[in-house]
């Protein structure tokens, strides 16, 4: 008989949402503790998940549902991670910039940080500058990561760069940057930090920056 | 050999024979350009822009054939009209928004048009999907003047005559509108049940309209164009065994009443991203022609797509937008043409157009070096250097 880790890694590669939750509580009610299960089972599931995409035999609704199944797991952990004062590796504010409306990606890329263990802060779509700069002033972050979808608003990722360093926020964070029509030369050209073609990508970038 | 009609070449081409010269295309599902690139090219030849706007899939377009004229391209498309409650909006300050016949709503979002409401968002059984309020293909205004416009190119032009698709999208373009895109990935994986009967319904729906068109247009016409996007920048937007499994037999169903109706017309399928694993069965759904190659994304070098899949597919595209025909100068421009030529020439089968799109980033006379260098450098016999 599969034990419970089993039985939720399986149900987040299947993006089971349903046994992951029933599995999750009961590995909890068992006694096995929030920071095994994040660090034992969700990240190593979400990272198998990166993986399998990463060679092709996982695509984007693959990895839509399997996200989806680790995110209800973790909507479990992440009070009983606060009480037990888990560390996170850092703090990541994610955000589509000003004039998209393009999620799906960036949804997934939260996830995979967040399956990774990153805290973040979603800003969800249509971002301005100005919201960006105002959760690098008041919200401790340690990477802003900018999505765009559109080369209409890509240069709004630009945009946002120019502006936090005019106002003196540049350097206390680390950017990275991704989306359909960017490329690493653009990224790298527009002084982000790092870059991502796709959301697992997205969660080894974000870790790699850390430790910069 | 001695110059032919456009409509001889590409007739060539389109039967893996190879003509005087590699023909060459801007217009249709294939690429069309932004209304500024538009305005420049018109203020650089002087011709005066009609009133009249051509229905594009989902937006209009000015009407491009005096532009063609100039830049001597060898096809012209053939539209369905919209229905009157369709606001044939130019994109710019002038823009109204409105919603269509599907229930989706037209806005301009960031200078981007942007087709949204999802109407069907919240589709949970099969029964729903019949109750839905579908359009009804058979409006007579949609057909206005089209036969007399299509006996007249026919007739007294030597041009060759493409249907331009007489949808927004086909049956995966159109699911991801009315259901959204989030949601329909999700059915492929979740609902697949839901999906088909969706997607069987969404097709013959679409069927409609390419009867209705092809009533006007069949016996003229030499293409007619299908679109759907299934590929990503990296790799397949969802499972191609999805694609074999489920989706496969609405579109071969398709295909074939249209061959059905117009047993002599070739089908065009414009297809963006890395769609390299779904080809095989693309092929066997009946698809004739594989537009645009978008040859910097993985798998889809047009060397190794000629050679795997050459004998079945004709190929129109391939030539960089991103880099050289934004960035390059003439030199790259014909660098570019030549290679392209070379891979994709051989036993005809290939039609010279964009990558992608002509973005507004791509300077006029890049854009006109495009279409005089294709024309120069398609020559046959191609040059195997």
């Amino acid at each position: 008989m599969a034990n419970s880790q089993e039985l939720i890694y399986n149900a987040i590669l299947d993006g089971e949402e349903e046994v992951v939750t029933e599995h999750v509580n009961l590995a909890i009610q068992q006694g096995i503790p929030a920071i095994l299960l994040l660090n034992e089972t969700l990240i190593p599931a979400m990272t198998e998940v990166g993986s399998l995409f990463e060679r092709g035999e996982y695509f984007v609704p693959e990895m839509l549902i399997a996200a989806r199944a680790m995110k209800a797991g973790l909507v479990i952990l992440k009070p009983l991670l606060v009480e037990a004062k888990a560390d996170s590796l850092g703090k990541v504010a994610i955000g589509t910039v000003k004039g998209d409306l393009h999620d799906i990606g960036k949804n997934l890329v939260a996830i995979m940080l967040e399956g990774a263990g990153f805290e973040v802060l979603d800003l969800g779509i249509d971002v301005p500058a100005e919201k960006f700069i105002q959760v690098v002033q008041e919200d401790h972050v340690d990477i802003i990561a900018m999505s765009a979808l559109l080369t209409t608003t890509m240069a709004n990722i630009e945009i946002t760069l120019r502006m936090m360093r005019e106002q003196g926020v540049r350097d206390r964070v680390k950017i990275m940057v991704g989306g359909a029509p960017l490329t690493r030369e653009y990224a790298e050209s527009i002084g982000a930090d790092g870059f991502a073609t796709d959301a697992s990508q997205a969660a080894k970038e974000a870790v790699a920056l850390m430790s910069r | 050999m001695e110059q032919l009609t456009p409509r001889k070449r590409v007739e060539l081409t389109i039967h893996h024979q190879e003509p005087d010269r590699v023909p060459i295309s801007l217009g249709g599902s294939a690429n069309h350009l932004t209304e500024n690139l538009y305005k420049l090219l018109k203020d650089h030849f002087g011709f005066k822009e009609t009133d009249r706007r051509t229905l594009v899939g989902f937006y209009s377009t000015p009407d491009y054939n005096p532009l063609l004229d100039y830049l001597g391209t060898d096809m012209r498309f053939l539209h369905l009209r919209p229905v009157d409650s369709f606001i044939m909006n130019e994109i710019g300050p002038s823009f109204q928004p409105f919603i269509d016949e599907w229930g989706l709503k037209h806005e301009l979002l960031s200078g981007y048009y942007n087709l949204g409401g999802e109407p069907l968002a919240h589709l949970e059984r099969q029964s729903d999907i019949e109750k839905y309020p579908w359009p009804d293909p058979y409006k007579a205004e949609r057909i206005t003047g089209l036969r007399e416009e299509a006996e007249q190119l026919y007739n007294f032009t030597e041009y060759s005559l493409v249907g331009h698709r007489p949808v927004y999208g086909n049956a995966w373009e159109m699911s991801r509108f009315l259901l959204g895109m989030e949601k329909t990935l999700l059915m492929t994986v979740k609902e697949k049940i839901l999906f088909e009967a969706f997607f069987d319904k969404m097709s013959n729906v679409l069927d409609g309209f390419y009867d209705v068109f092809l009533n006007e247009v069949g016996p003229f016409i030499q293409i007619i164009e299908m679109a759907e996007d299934l590929g990503t920048n990296n790799g397949p937007m969802f499972n191609p065994k999805f694609y074999k499994e489920v989706m496969w037999r609405y579109h071969r169903r398709t295909i074939e009443k249209i061959k059905k109706k117009a047993p002599h017309v070739k089908i065009m399928l414009h297809c963006d991203g890395a769609i390299r694993r779904f080809i095989p069965d693309l092929i066997d759904a009946g698809f004739d022609i594989l537009n645009p190659v978008e040859s910097d994304l993985i798998g889809m070098d047009p060397a190794e797509l000629k050679r795997d899949f050459g004998k079945d597919l004709v190929f129109m595209g391939g030539v960089d937008v991103k880099k050289i025909l934004t960035k390059g100068n003439r030199r790259d421009i014909q660098r570019e043409i030549r290679r392209r030529v070379r891979e994709m020439g051989q036993g005809g089968g290939y039609i010279l157009a964009p990558s992608h799109n002509f973005g507004n980033d791509v300077p006029l006379e890049n854009l006109l070096a495009f279409f005089e260098e294709g024309k120069r450098l398609g020559i046959y016999p191609i040059d195997q250097e």
